[in-house]
């Protein structure tokens, strides 16, 4: 099998097709720290893509409470399982080792990924490339059952069942995580399909399933680890999300025809969700591109960390860790960065602070950034160590360079009138 | 609801399992809750409520799992990080 450079796992890995990579790649950063799961984000999906007949389970863009929900049901707790007995099949352990470096952020993945794991644990004569698992029906529907409300409700203001919940109930901590497909470098769907039906646009990293070469056989919604492909029955072939790659292209005239921002990231209520296109390497590193706020935040002030990276598909997604939830929870879903990611995310520097104002003040796709300095408006000692804020300016720039926004680090401060308190 | 029995072949039943909170998870998700009720505005009243009141499930075990006395103090160390600070003349 072929070899490919994951930066993400710090080493070459297998996969089953040579490396190409895209000039530029659809990326993003969700901040877990700010998402309230109103679902916003997964209604605008909804409405746009999959409101149509033999679509009714499918929901391209998700948001689970960890730990206990997931769509579909458990997909992260049994694909870990059946990571984790290849591993004990094999004699190996799924840790991480070596030291940070340029090329390998994270230090050194030693464990399986899901390709390495299906080449060296599963029969050949198989055809299975990736090592997953097809969800039942059921666990495609109720996307958030359990979730939020395990106490049962008996009626009445704050009627809570005096009786309690028999489910077991997370007492002290839970987040959001929000998730849509992440278009991997290395996509497990695409290299699991036998028909090549799924391709890796050399645009802009988009993976999309060509519907008229998918023959329905749901070898993708068997490999991807993310359960981010789906299959629809009345068409009988298998769907996933599409990146909104006409937005994506600039042909949106809501926004002047310009590179947007998708439905879920631009709908973001919360103001979690940062969308761009960052560049490529011909190796499949990043270009480095400081004044990109994506390659700010994942290279530089590492803030944002892939989701299971170990699972070896480069997911490009990244998520801003929560910073009150256990830490070794935390380092099997996001892997060694996390310790860090919330340090730096708790006690912000300066650029830091400017760059997370960018966040959904616009849905144009922003392509760089410059900061101009302002006063320094407070300062205090956290944990023992010293925090400044300045209220600086965060410009943002389009794709030719055209000035989208201005915003600054201290918000307007609005005060809702006596009169309309609890209006909305 | 609450009243019926676990069934294990049922494939919609709730399969999950509690994880264990460490004491230093209590200790991050109480500075979590606290900086950022104060930064919204809420007073040291209003603040202990979110930890006194059995409402509030999650904050009220620490609460009860703790002690008053470990509440009160990180919130106190966090109300005293976050006082309202003047900024030296010199400093801009
Ligand atoms: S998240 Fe899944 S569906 Fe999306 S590109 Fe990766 S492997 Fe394919
Ligand atoms: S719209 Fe934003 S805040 Fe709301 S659920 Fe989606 S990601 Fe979270």
């Amino acid at each position: 099998m072929p070899q490919v450079y994951n930066w993400q796992l710090g080493r070459k890995m297998e996969y089953p097709y040579e490396e190409h990579h895209p000039d530029l790649q659809f990326a993003f950063v969700f901040n877990t720290n700010r998402c309230i799961a109103c679902q916003t984000c997964t209604m605008a999906c909804k409405s746009t893509w999959t409101f149509s007949k033999g679509q009714e389970l499918m929901w391209w863009n998700n948001v689970e409470t960890k730990p206990y929900g997931g769509y579909p049901q458990n997909w992260d707790a049994k694909i870990l399982k059946l990571l984790d007995e290849a591993h004990a099949r094999s004699g190996g352990e799924m840790k991480w080792g070596g030291k940070p470096g340029e090329r390998a952020p994270y230090g050194e993945y030693r464990g399986m990924t899901v390709f390495e794991a299906a080449a060296r644990t599963i029969n050949a004569d198989s055809q299975q490339r990736v090592l997953g698992y097809l969800p039942t029906e059921a666990e495609w529907t109720s996307p958030n059952i359990f979730e939020d409300n395990s106490t049962p409700y008996e009626g009445g203001p704050f009627g809570l069942s005096k009786d309690g919940a028999s489910l077991p109930e997370h007492k002290s901590w839970f987040f959001y995580l929000q998730r849509i497909c992440n278009h991997c470098t290395y996509p497990a769907c695409l290299a699991a399909c036998p028909r090549k039906a799924i391709y890796k646009r050399p645009e802009d990293g988009i993976v999309l399933i060509d519907q008229e070469r998918c023959r329905g056989y749901r070898r993708c919604v068997e490999a991807c680890p993310y359960k981010k492909a789906m299959y629809r029955p009345t068409t009988r072939v298998s769907e996933k999300c599409v990146g909104c790659y006409p937005r994506v292209e600039g042909h949106e005239p809501l926004t002047g025809n310009v590179p947007t921002e998708t439905r879920c990231m631009a709908s973001c209520v919360g103001q979690i969700r940062l969308q761009g296109l960052v560049r490529k390497n011909k190796d499949g590193t990043w270009v480095e591109d400081r004044k990109s706020p994506l390659y700010y935040l994942i290279h530089v002030a590492k803030v944002a960390l892939p989701l299971y990276p170990q699972f070896g598909t480069e997911p490009n997604g990244y998520y801003i860790p929560p910073r009150w939830v256990p830490r070794p929870y935390l380092r099997q879903m996001f892997g060694p960065g996390v310790d860090e990611a919330i340090e730096r995310y708790t006690i912000p520097d300066r650029e830091l602070l400017a760059v997370l104002q960018l966040f959904r003040k616009d849905q144009r796709i922003i392509f760089s950034y410059k900061i101009e300095e302002g006063k320094k408006v407070y300062e205090t000692t956290i944990r023992g160590k010293k925090f400044e804020m300045f209220n600086d300016t965060a410009i943002a720039y389009g794709k030719d360079g055209q000035e989208l926004f201005r915003t600054t680090v201290e918000e307007p401060f609005h005060i809702r009138d006596a009169k309309h308190a609890n209006s909305i | 609801m609450s009243k019926e029995e676990f069934e294990e072949t049922d494939p919609m039943e709730f399969i999950g399992m509690g994880v264990p909170a460490t004491a230093q998870a209590d200790e991050d998700m109480v500075r979590a809750v606290v900086e950022e009720f104060l930064l919204l505005g809420f007073d040291r009243d209003r603040l202990l409520r979110l930890f006194r009141d059995p409402f509030y499930a999650g904050t009220h075990r620490v609460f009860v799992e703790r002690g008053e006395e470990f509440v009160t103090g990180l919130l106190d160390r966090v109300l005293e990080e976050w006082a309202p600070a003047e900024v030296a003349e010199g400093d801009n």
